[in-house]
């Protein structure tokens, strides 16, 4: 069994999309010629060729391909390639590095160096420079080990201001109002993202008032809990030490609190220093900021400390500060081996809280900040308004609270329960019976409303004012379900050929967009996706026809995972049945859980997620769990250093 | 709430951070005398149609075409420049073209890296290098203000893919877009009785002292991009610091009436004079030197208070055009140029109140401030060549009542061309005359190389 083979097979994946292994013998020497046919053709024809081709997008660079028609071109495309194996940056091949995204790609990241596509192009390279050599030569590639830690960048990041709203009720009892904490930027970035809450200079005025209103509203009473003997500047004292020591979470510094009791110790009033010393609690980056302290050290970076690990667990499932049991087992050093943060996951996923994190999470996946200034054309939607929109994000949020809380938390579920919650307005554009004041549960017809894609929410947000957005579909499913990424283009004309006799329908006016080589690479293959949803109209009504009175067309084929559709439930069965999709979900989760977009060193980590994901059958709370346990979240690469 | 004056005063108590009014500790270097005191940058976005927009005729002697026509009554204070290239995105590798323009324009830099995941300019932008120079005293060093952009809960917008103005990589500005926000923040409720804003201004003084204090602390701990993000925080910070401690200065609100029903992130009709007023009377009792005015919605505005003026059409007729953007993007369409217009209509309301309002010394504001107005593109199709760009006011040393045509050719070239018509002249040198008509002795700004020329915008300040 070669190297290739051993290291797949361990990881439970196969190379099926890549036609026949290579010979499971040294002995059986496999020529480079059967290789380059059975192996490395099928993967450039998915991977390169729709844009490194004549006239394609990348048509204009030096990797130019020909269409795998025959023997002729396979030799031809081997001397091509032969010809560019040696262009390299920091000494690997570019052929390497352009399509996992090392080194800028304007086709973005293809696949990462643990996938099985990775294993052939780097055999290929090989192959390549070194012809005829028999077993393929250089460094193997990448692999995942046991018992080896794969650390990653870990940033600072502020807490978004829901995590900053709910620790301060948690703390100290007050619900912030709106419009004093600066708002996290919603955007299509996950909100947890280091982006997605910078600190401004108007923002930074936002900080101070919103302490200032914690520190005037709150029950300073209660909060100090005075003891019947005890002086005001010592319940004072213990209130602001215990508070500082919780809010920044961890132990205090001599240093730190000197600092939160210095307005006691300069002889300001008890009520006065203990309001002070609130301010500053909230608007000191120990508690604004998540840090990523590190502990014990291990190659290449460290392990988070005890502390830092409960914080991250806390707001990663909980949205909130660490409660007392996170606390006390950081305390005891208990939260150090997997076996302990799995346990303590597993606590926090069985609290109602985790639901809080469970639908911020789906309304970022699912681009609901789309809606934020969303409006429809009133002549053909005259009913629609702000009110349908939030009616909208509410049917989101109860539909994806009960797959999830009162449900069986499982990926297919979101993909196809034919469940879902309405309001009057909500069930006329489902076609559904008015059912009267207030939110009823009601079935819909899985044939045609499967789960999350074909709720109001989603296909509004992916819709214009008066139509649906075929395009804004498709990407979303290959982007946000198969992970594929799109490279936006950046000189290209993306108008639509108009409504013309010739193409009356939006199928028609996208398919001469195809003539478009440049168009092409990308548009053969968003548009049947997007195509598949065109029963739903500009907030998600079912239609039969087009608006030119044409029945809908809602057939499609795809490659990978290949198969053909007609309409969105046929089209979605044929995505949920490709790993890729729960690999891609995998991925979009722990980018909200890490606070960034994936990188290559998180590749061991989700790799191990993956397979569990999958052997789990897709359940959503063993996922959270074992992420929490990944190095990817418990380890930091080493920190840069600093004069 | 009770505070006690003679505690926070020290009385008798040795009480370093609580002594808050210090002298400011920035000064600005001393500015020629005729350089402009302050500077507003007002963004138009989304291009224009240039052959409404650039004027016939010569430097001197030219009629202001359509979309320039509301500006009629100030032709002497004003330059019109045509002809810019940003080269730019051209740098890029990554990005959409919208990301490409809007985040290099004013910073006359690539991205910081080529990263999808992590695009931002490669530095500040060209109006924060000048507020670091002129209105580093003043009690806020940049004032910015977005008419619409979506209604958050702080009344404050944070740009995504329109964020045309950064303090520094990965450090973009946020804007002022609710008025009632806007009037609170800058100009208080008028409820407090001085004593009591007094009292407030040390409280907070102090405070804030202990906050920079734990900043410092924190600060050691951290490593890189975590300590540059941490260093971001606390210069903010710094400056909130210094208005607390220095105050804000009389300064009386404006009166604003607000229309029932409207909305702050949609009705840029409303907005429009509101935010212009807030501006204005924020920098008439020099609140800052240094403002931006940015029309946020660009993506989907439908403009119905222009269907009249376009003979009672939509704007965006949405049976033809999923948006604005759709609009612009596709080739001409009847009625785009009333959308410029109307920005320009705006402009003329901001030269208007500038003409008529007095600084804090008693000059005339028009007289001593700069303004510049410019696009990201020359047409919505993306197009980063050919740019126009006005600049009023006080320009330094520059004569106004001038027509600058750098254009590589007419409009009608420039549409042959799909826009690739490079005139050889950038927006990286408007900016370096722009840095210089304030007194600056600079010797380039952003990146060059032997494809974007270095150098200030010849005929501009000389002639």
């Amino acid at each position: 069994m070669s190297h290739l083979r051993r290291v797949f097979t361990a990881l439970g994946l196969g190379l099926a999309a890549c036609g026949d292994p290579p010979a499971a013998d040294p002995d059986d020497c496999v020529s480079d010629e059967a290789f380059f046919a059975a192996q490395a053709a099928p993967l450039l024809t998915a991977q390169c060729v729709t844009c490194h081709v004549e006239g394609g997008l990348a048509g204009g660079t030096r990797h130019v391909l020909v269409p795998f028609v025959d023997d002729a071109a396979l030799a031809e495309n081997m001397a091509r390639l032969g010809a560019l194996v040696r262009d390299t940056d920091d000494g690997a091949a570019l052929l390497l590095q352009k399509p996992t995204g090392q080194v800028p790609h304007v086709g973005g990241a293809r696949f990462d160096t643990l996938s099985p596509e990775y294993a052939v192009l780097h055999e290929l390279v090989a192959r390549l420079g070194e012809p005829g050599a028999c077993e393929h030569p250089g460094e193997a590639p990448p692999t995942c080990e046991d018992g080896v830690i794969y650390p990653a960048s870990a940033p600072l990041r502020r807490l978004t201001d829901a995590q900053v709203r709910h620790s301060i009720l948690d703390l100290v009892g007050v619900e912030l109002p709106d419009g004093l904490f600066p708002a996290t930027t919603s955007g299509p970035e996950f909100r947890t993202f280091v982006s997605n809450n910078t600190v401004t200079a108007a923002g930074v005025e936002g900080v101070m008032l919103a302490a200032e209103h914690v520190s005037a509203t709150m029950d300073l009473d209660a909060l100090w809990g005075c003891g019947a003997d005890e002086a005001e500047a010592d319940c004072a004292r213990r209130f602001l030490l215990d508070l500082g020591e919780r809010a920044w979470r961890r132990p205090l510094t001599a240093e730190q609190s000197t600092l939160i009791t210095r307005f006691l110790d300069a002889g300001v009033e008890p009520r006065e220093a203990t309001q002070m010393g609130v301010e500053l609690i909230f608007q000191a980056p120990y508690f604004l900021y998540l840090d990523a302290t590190g502990g014990e050290a291990v190659p290449g970076g460290e392990r988070l400390d005890d502390w830092a690990i409960a914080a991250r667990l806390s707001y990663f499932l909980l949205d909130t500060t660490p409660d007392e049991t996170l606390r006390a087992a950081a305390a005891a050093g208990q939260l150090r081996t997997r076996a302990q943060v799995a346990a303590q996951a597993e606590r926090l996923v069985r609290d109602p809280r985790v639901v809080r994190a469970v639908l911020s999470f789906h309304q970022d996946w699912l681009n609901t900040w789309r809606l934020d200034n969303a409006s429809r054309d009133a002549t053909l939607y005259p009913s629609f308004d702000d009110e349908t929109l939030d009616a909208m994000r509410t049917e989101l949020d109860l539909f994806v609270s009960e797959v999830v809380w009162s449900g069986d938390a499982r990926f297919e579920t979101l993909l196809f329960s034919e469940w879902t919650w309405v309001n009057a307005e909500l069930a006329a554009i489902y076609g559904l019976p008015d059912p009267g004041e207030g939110w009823s549960r009601v079935q819909l017809d899985p044939s045609v409303r499967p789960g999350a894609l074909t709720r109001l929410a989603f296909l509004t947000g992916h819709g214009y004012a008066a139509s649906s957005s075929p395009v804004k579909r498709g990407a979303f499913i290959l982007e946000e379900l198969l992970c594929q990424e799109l490279a936006p283009p950046q000189d290209v004309n993306m108008d639509l050929p108009a409504e013309s006799e010739e193409a009356e329908t939006i199928r028609e006016r996208l398919q001469q967009h195809w003539t478009d080589a440049s168009c092409a690479g990308c548009h053969t293959r968003i548009d049947p996706l997007g195509l598949s949803m065109e029963h739903y109209g500009a907030t998600g009504e079912w239609r039969d026809n087009w608006e030119s009175g044409i029945p809908v067309d809602a057939t499609g084929t795809l490659d990978d995972p290949a198969g053909s559709f007609d309409g969105a439930a046929e089209m979605v069965a044929l995505i949920a049945s490709a790993e890729r999709a729960r690999a891609c979900y995998v991925t979009r989760w722990a980018e909200y859980a890490l606070g960034r977009a994936h990188e290559e060193a998180d590749a061991c980590s989700l790799r191990v997620v993956q397979r569990r994901f999958e052997e789990s059958d897709g359940d959503l709370r063993a996922l959270l769990v074992d992420l929490a346990v990944t190095d990817a979240f418990m380890v930091r690469a080493a920190p840069e250093e600093t004069p | 709430m009770s505070l006690s004056r003679r505690r926070l005063l020290g009385g008798g108590l040795a009480l370093p951070f609580l002594s808050p009014f210090r002298p400011p500790a920035l000064r600005a270097a001393p500015l020629p005398a005729e350089a402009p005191k302050r500077l507003i940058v007002v963004h138009l976005p989304q291009g224009t149609v240039l052959r409404d927009h650039v004027p016939m005729g010569t430097e001197t002697d030219f009629t202001l075409p359509f979309i320039l026509e509301p500006l009629a009554a100030f032709q002497d204070r004003i330059i019109t420049i045509a002809g810019l290239d940003n080269l730019m995105p051209t740098y890029n590798e990554v990005g959409n073209a919208h990301q490409n323009a809007n985040f290099t324009l004013y910073a006359g830099r690539p991205f910081n890296v080529q990263d999808s995941d992590l695009l931002s300019p490669g530095g500040e932008t060209v109006e924060h290098t000048l507020a670091r120079r002129i209105s580093a005293t003043t009690p806020y060093l940049r004032l910015d203000f977005a008419i619409g952009g979506g209604e958050t809960s702080d009344g404050i917008y944070n740009p995504t893919e329109g964020a045309y103005f950064w303090a520094g990589p990965n450090d973009p500005v946020s804007f002022l877009n609710d008025p009632l926000t806007t009037l609170l923040r800058l100009f208080g409720d008028g409820s407090v009785s001085p004593a009591d804003a007094w009292a407030q201004r040390a409280r907070r003084a102090a405070v804030l002292g202990g906050v920079l204090q734990s900043f410092k602390t924190m600060r050691r701990g951290l490593g890189g991009e975590d300590r540059a993000r941490l260093d971001a925080h606390e210069e903010k910070l710094l400056e909130l610091e210094k208005r607390v401690v220095n105050g804000t200065g009389e300064c009386r609100a404006p009166s604003l009436s607000l229309p029932s029903g409207y909305r702050f992130g949609q009705d840029d009709d409303v907005s429009a004079p509101l935010m212009i007023e807030l501006l204005v009377t924020a920098m008439s009792c020099d609140l800052t030197r240094v403002s931006t005015l940015h029309f946020a919605n660009s993506h989907d505005p439908t403009f119905p208070w222009l269907t009249s003026e376009n003979g009672g059409r939509p704007i965006v007729d949405t049976s033809q055009y999923d948006n604005w953007h759709a609009v612009v993007h596709a080739d001409y369409q009847p009625g785009m140029e009333h959308v410029y217009r109307w920005y320009h209509e705006q402009l003329a309301t901001l030269l208007q109140r500038l003409s008529e309002t007095q600084d804090a010394d008693g000059d005339n504001m028009l007289d001593t401030t700069c303004v510049l107005a410019m696009s990201e593109f020359s047409s919505g199709r993306h197009w980063n060549n050919a740019l126009p760009a006005l600049l009023a006011g006080n320009v330094g040393p520059a004569t106004t009542g001038r027509f600058l045509n750098y254009m590589n050719g007419s409009v009608e070239d420039l549409e042959a061309k799909s826009g690739y018509l490079n005139s050889g002249f950038s927006t990286n040198q408007l900016f370096l005359s722009l840095l210089r008509a304030f007194g600056g002795e600079d010797e380039g700004f952003g990146y060059s190389d032997e494809r974007t020329p270095t150098g200030d915008l010849p005929g501009l300040l000389d002639g």
